[in-house]
């Protein structure tokens, strides 16, 4: 099937969004989305039998609700797109099982789609896009993702140049956001920390107060191909866990604690709100965020270099961190670099996302998966359609 | 009637029923890949007839991720026809299979294959219980048929380790011995005896069954549940309590 604006729901459960978009050619119709955010809270993380739990409760609602808000009838349907990778496979599998029933009862084909090109396939209908830019650099940052990848084509020219070997960024931001005692997710809190905004002071954190380590990120890592574009936010995590502890420790004993054991010191350059020598919160958390954007932005701005590509799209839950979005836009503005950030509602994981990039698969006369087909928790990202 | 039926909660079961007769079926027993399954499964029983007039899932109890494969797929199907959903316990098709005595058109050639079924009639009391993996089972008893003809709940669904089924059943519903239905007497023998039948649709709930719980229900106007799970166990995960800093 060709056709030059096919009309495609897209469902999307790879984490913990349950989302289903509908998209006619490069026209955003609908982008429904329910979250089971708010169930994860008490655990810190997302759960993934909390997730499922919640996808299977959402599925039915959202397609309907999707159809509804698109005031679009199944019969005018040309294609279902389902995320089948990567993700969490419990959560994969609810709206694969969903959009297989879907498409055994409308007779609608059926494609199982990559959940990371289609976080960069989003841009194809974002309202305010001129369109998909490619070739392109894509930053694709989340609670489940790190990932640089180049993108000659949407479809067939997709190659992940590096990822991150441990932690996701966002699963960074939730584990040190727990230990300060933040809220889940940790990235908003961390932010807010890091802004003076937790503490009543108003007064910014020091990002340069505590020299966190950058992952990945020395000379010999950069001459080493595997580890040139690629992240590891473990040893962030520990120097945290340090910093805090030394930070806590001299606290309880103030007058002359000196060695916080990383190099990192537990006395901070007093901000003007400081009212002793002592690390602020606000210190610790500004200090994390700079070493987890510093990591990010110069790894894609070295990818960018090695390709010879002076275009980045960011996208995955993080691009709503500001300071990443800032630093990002000026070293971008730097290197001759165009930066495009899709609206924050694209750029979280939503059904959108999934249907924009079956309508370009759906476009250029592709033929649907085999509805045998099973979802990839690890799917690789060349593997555009299953 | 036509009802779609899907049972994940043990095997991977998709039929299309016209009152209580099966118009198509596919069940893979033993089946470990649910969503891949029930794709071709679904496609294959719609092409033999037609747009169903509702779509009825087993809710389980079973294991989580297959149980929801199938739940999904329903909901999916339903939308799709834009016909209701409704949710059957999965157990509740295994008991009428045995409390109604099962018909060689629903289970095909190999169900059809002699073996002492139907013991005791449709007022003696049956014990299902299933794999809950984790050295566990889900089980629940049922006392016979109620005058439509559907299975009535004595106690459970539970999920309860093999050695403590005996004295559940003493506590919640004493009285005669009943029959022993379901792979949960397969894999826990020693534990709680042989099943009456180990034809793999007396051992796993099938979707025809799971469409004639429906078709009774409904036909008696009565209400099914949603297509909410039974899950019998919460999440495995521990509220992780705030830490708190004297950093400030």
């Amino acid at each position: 099937m060709t056709r030059a604006e096919p009309l495609v729901l897209g469902i999307e459960t790879s984490c913990d969004e349950t989302g289903v978009g509908i998209v006619r050619g490069r026209t955003l119709l609908t982008n429904t989305v329910a979250s089971s955010m708010e169930e994860h809270v008490r655990f810190g993380g997302v759960v993934p039998e909390v997730a499922s739990r919640a996808h299977v409760q959402a599925i039915g609602p959202m397609i309907r609700a999707a159809l509804a808000d698109a005031d679009v009838r199944l019969d005018d349907l040309d294609a279902i797109a389902v995320t089948a990778g990567p993700g969490l496979s419990g959560a994969l599998m609810v709206g694969a099982a969903a959009a297989k029933g879907l498409a055994a009862a409308t007779g609608l084909p059926l494609y199982g789609i990559n959940h990371l090109a289609a976080h960069v396939a989003v841009d194809l209908v974002a309202p305010d896009s001129p369109g998909l830019h490619t070739p392109t650099i894509a930053l694709l940052v989340s609670g489940g993702h790190t990932e640089i990848l180049r993108i000659g084509d949407i479809v067939d020219d997709i190659e992940l140049l590096g990822a991150t070997i441990d932690d996701a960024a966002g699963e960074a931001f939730d584990k040190t956001a727990r230990l300060l005692g933040l809220d889940y997710p940790g990235g908003p809190s961390i932010s807010k920390a890091a802004a003076g905004l937790l503490d009543g002071t108003g007064v910014p954190g020091d990002p340069t107060a505590v020299r966190f380590p950058r992952g990945l990120a020395t000379k010999k890592d950069l001459r080493d191909p595997e580890r040139r574009h690629s992240f590891s936010f473990s040893g962030l995590k520990t120097a945290a866990l340090r910093t805090v502890t030394a930070a806590e420790a001299a606290l309880a004993s103030p007058p002359q604690q000196t060695d916080a054991g990383v190099g990192a010191p537990v006395t901070g350059t007093s901000g003007p709100g400081a009212t002793t020598g002592a690390l602020r919160l606000a210190d610790i958390a500004a200090s994390f965020e700079e070493a987890v954007v510093d990591v990010l932005v110069t790894k894609t701005l070295l990818a960018c270099a090695d390709t010879g590509i002076d275009h980045v799209l960011l996208g995955g839950g993080v691009a709503a961190n500001a300071r990443l979005r800032e630093r990002l836009a000026a070293r971008c503005a730097d290197a001759g670099v165009t930066l495009r950030v899709p609206p924050l509602r694209l750029c979280t994981d939503n059904g959108a996302m999934v249907a924009a990039l079956g309508a370009e698969i759906v476009g250029r006369g592709t033929q649907p998966s085999d509805p045998g087909f099973g979802v990839l928790s690890s799917l690789e990202v060349e593997d555009v359609l299953v | 009637m036509l009802i779609l039926a899907i049972d994940t909660s043990a095997a991977a079961s998709v039929a299309l029923v016209d009152g209580e007769t099966v118009v198509a079926q596919r069940t893979e027993f033993s089946a470990r890949r649910h969503v891949e399954y029930v794709g071709p499964a679904l496609t294959h029983v719609l092409e033999a007839g037609g747009r169903p007039d509702a779509v009825a899932v087993g809710v389980g109890p079973g294991p989580f991720t297959g149980l929801r494969a199938g739940i999904a797929a329903g909901i999916g199907a339903a939308v799709g026809a834009d016909v209701p959903v409704h949710g059957v316990v999965s157990h509740d098709a295994l008991a009428l299979r045995t409390l109604a005595g099962p018909d060689p058109a629903a289970d095909g050639p190999s169900g059809a294959s002699g073996s002492d079924r139907g013991l005791g009639g449709p007022s003696s009391p049956v014990l299902v219980a299933t794999d809950a993996r984790r050295r566990e089972v889900y089980t629940s008893l049922y006392s016979g048929l109620d005058d439509d003809g559907l299975p009535v709940v004595q106690a459970g669904p539970a999920v309860l380790a093999p050695a403590a089924v005996e004295d559940w059943l003493q506590e919640t519903a004493p009285g005669p011995s009943p029959r022993r239905v379901g792979r949960g007497f397969v894999l826990h023998r020693e534990a709680l005896g042989a099943p009456l039948d180990e034809e793999p649709e007396a051992l796993d709930p099938t979707a025809a069954w799971v469409a004639r719980v429906a078709h009774r229900a409904l036909a008696a106007g009565r209400t099914l549940p949603g297509t909410e799970p039974l899950y019998l166990r919460e999440p495995d995960a521990a509220p992780t309590p705030r830490r708190s800093t004297p950093l400030t």
